[in-house]
């Protein structure tokens, strides 16, 4: 974590303050109070609880968490299942990792609420195969709260059931977006499937089905415990709370940060990550991740909210800022970008099996100056495309990073067409 | 047969999970060979295109045999500012192999991976399942000897 005056320390408070082995340390952290206040509770009450948090989904579209839970909660079902999004593969992100690597106990009370809230008892950590050190930490969490009898059968004598089990993954990018991690968790391939129907009416194994990322899930035990009004006073009006940026590229102090929703990129970049670590100056921004917007200096003074953000047609992604400075090539980014989506398409789809494909086609051409000037007018069309007719957010996104690069950046672009012909 | 026997053991293990299936047999046997994917269609009944399709769509599951020790380097935007090409330079003086290249003795292969999470940290590797960070082309040699080591401890 990045040592900075402006930090909030609200979701990451345990995050080297405790062993996150130890049970007993997380208990004297008031851990397992919110279980214990919500099994005293009736579901309705969480749910209700929830949705006036406010509190949105923090791995990258924002979705009213409270909502999730409300509709989850309303579909009768025999069985419902909890989710945890733990595949966390957006480049540039580390969020996730932190949060489970510092504070297990957090996130396995925050699903065990989740269960009772929706009426549900089994949850699921689908987990990223490469995060090696985050997937022992939450055995071991699971097995002492088992021991501890904060899972598993009639937990704290309250009657209620529910167990977890961890699932990895094995390498798949695609596999972070909600409806093919369910094709994933059933044994098969991960590609998406159509929506609707939505994940809360039949998600895995066809049954109601409540999915949340794992920085959503660990606000849950603290506003169940400081209320939803505490919540409401961090962040902005409609992006209540904090959110976690995790910084890397040209900056003095790289790393991962909790900031209230709301937060300027000058702020970050300059305050908390002591600004450009060379003597270049700030070249581009790319904010969300490989899926998000390069972004100009001129977007310095931005407020990162998810509303704010959505005005200008950006996304605040899963809170990942890469910075370049002068010196670095915005073609070869472009075409690093291009080389992952190609390569992590599932290729379920056209429009994105073949677009992520031309793309890195054109921008190879592009980077060995062997492209005319319409390779770029084919980018922004194939771009179009991408967006409009893919099937998953993959495809969806899958040419921001590009098109934006040449909206902010077209000289670079064009000095490199320019010369080739 | 004793092949046989464990795949069907695997099989009966997972209760018709397909995945978790195919990444045990991939830890006890090294790869998926075709053998084995036909064996275990035979077993569950699931059809060997399904299976197949399966093993080749995730990158940590392999049809072809591979080195005991997968050198996978970050190649994410964040890794790629910070020096990789040397890292390469580094794996191909030490073991002589280029990305998607095993050494003779089977021991390395050398792969490129996504994003690993360690962003602020790159450039970031992993050798099977232990993860490097911050790693510099001098580090390559100490790194590697580990693995070298582990076999004489083994031998």
């Amino acid at each position: 974590m990045i040592d900075s005056p402006l930090a909030l320390r609200n979701i990451t408070r345990n995050i080297d303050k405790i062993d996150p082995e130890s049970i007993e340390e997380y208990l004297k952290t008031d851990g397992y109070e919110a279980l214990k206040k919500t099994l005293t509770m009736k579901p309705k009450e969480i749910v209700s609880i929830i949705r006036d948090s406010g509190l949105r989904g923090r791995g990258g579209a924002g979705y009213p968490t409270g909502l999730k839970w409300y509709f989850a909660a309303n579909t009768q079902s025999d069985a419902k299942y909890v989710i945890c999004n733990a595949d966390e593969g957006e480049p540039g992100t580390f969020k996730d990792r932190i949060l489970m690597e510092g504070d297990p106990f957090s996130l396995i009370e925050a699903l065990t609420i989740a269960g009772y809230a929706i009426g549900s008892n089994k949850g699921y950590i689908y987990i990223r195969d490469e995060y090696r050190l985050s997937i022992r930490r939450l055995q071991n969490a699971i097995e002492k709260a088992q021991q501890s009898g904060y899972l598993g059968l009639n937990i704290l004598g309250s009657g209620f059931d529910f167990d977890l089990e961890i699932s990895i993954g094995a390498g798949s990018y695609v596999c972070g977006e909600e409806t093919a991690l369910f094709e994933s968790l059933e044994g098969k391939r991960g590609e998406p499937r159509i929506k609707p129907p939505y994940p809360t009416e039949s998600g895995l194994f066809g049954k109601p089905t409540v999915i949340n990322n794992v920085e959503t899930l660990v606000n849950i035990p603290l506003i169940v415990n400081r209320g939803a009004d505490w919540f409401k006073e961090i962040g902005t009006e409609c992006s209540p709370g904090t959110k976690i940026f995790t910084l890397s590229g040209d900056v003095a102090r790289p790393g991962a940060i909790e900031l209230p929703l709301g937060t300027t990129l000058r702020e970050l970049i300059y305050e908390v990550a002591g600004g450009i670590s060379s003597e270049e100056k700030l070249k581009m921004i790319q904010l969300g991740g490989a899926a998000g917007h390069c972004l100009s200096p001129d977007y310095l003074d931005i407020s990162l909210d998810f509303d704010s953000l959505a005005v200008k047609g950006l996304s605040l992604g899963s809170g990942a800022i890469l910075v370049l400075d002068e010196s670095r090539s915005i073609i070869k980014t472009a075409y690093s970008l291009a080389k992952f989506f190609c390569h992590e398409s599932c290729g379920q789809c056209t429009p994105c099996r073949e677009g992520t494909l031309q793309q890195k086609e054109i921008l190879g051409r592009i980077l060995s100056k062997k492209s005319s000037e319409k390779d770029l007018e084919l980018l922004e069309r194939l771009s179009v495309s991408m967006v409009q007719t893919s099937l998953c957010p993959l495809g969806q996104t899958a040419s921001l990073g590009i098109s934006s690069a040449i909206k902010h950046f077209k000289e670079e672009f064009l000095s490199y067409s320019e010369r080739g012909i | 047969m004793h092949k046989d026997l464990r795949i069907e053991e695997i099989a009966r293990l997972h209760r018709g999970n397909l995945l978790p299936m195919l990444k045990q047999l991939q830890t006890e046997f090294g790869y998926l060979q075709k053998q084995v994917l036909k064996k275990l269609a035979k077993e569950t009944g699931i059809p060997l295109s399904q299976i197949y399709a399966t093993a080749t769509f995730y990158s940590l599951l392999t049809t072809k045999e591979k080195g005991q020790y997968v050198i996978r380097i970050c190649e994410s935007p964040s890794c790629e500012l910070q020096d990789k090409e040397e890292i390469l330079t580094a794996i191909w003086e030490e073991l002589g192999i280029i990305p998607r290249e095993t050494t003779r003795d089977r021991k390395f292969s050398l792969e490129f991976s996504s994003c690993l999470g360690q962003c602020d940290k790159g450039p970031a590797l992993m050798v099977n399942g232990d993860t490097y960070t911050n790693v510099k082309p001098s580090d390559i040699g100490e790194i590697l000897s580990r693995y070298h080591l582990r076999e004489e401890v083994k031998q």
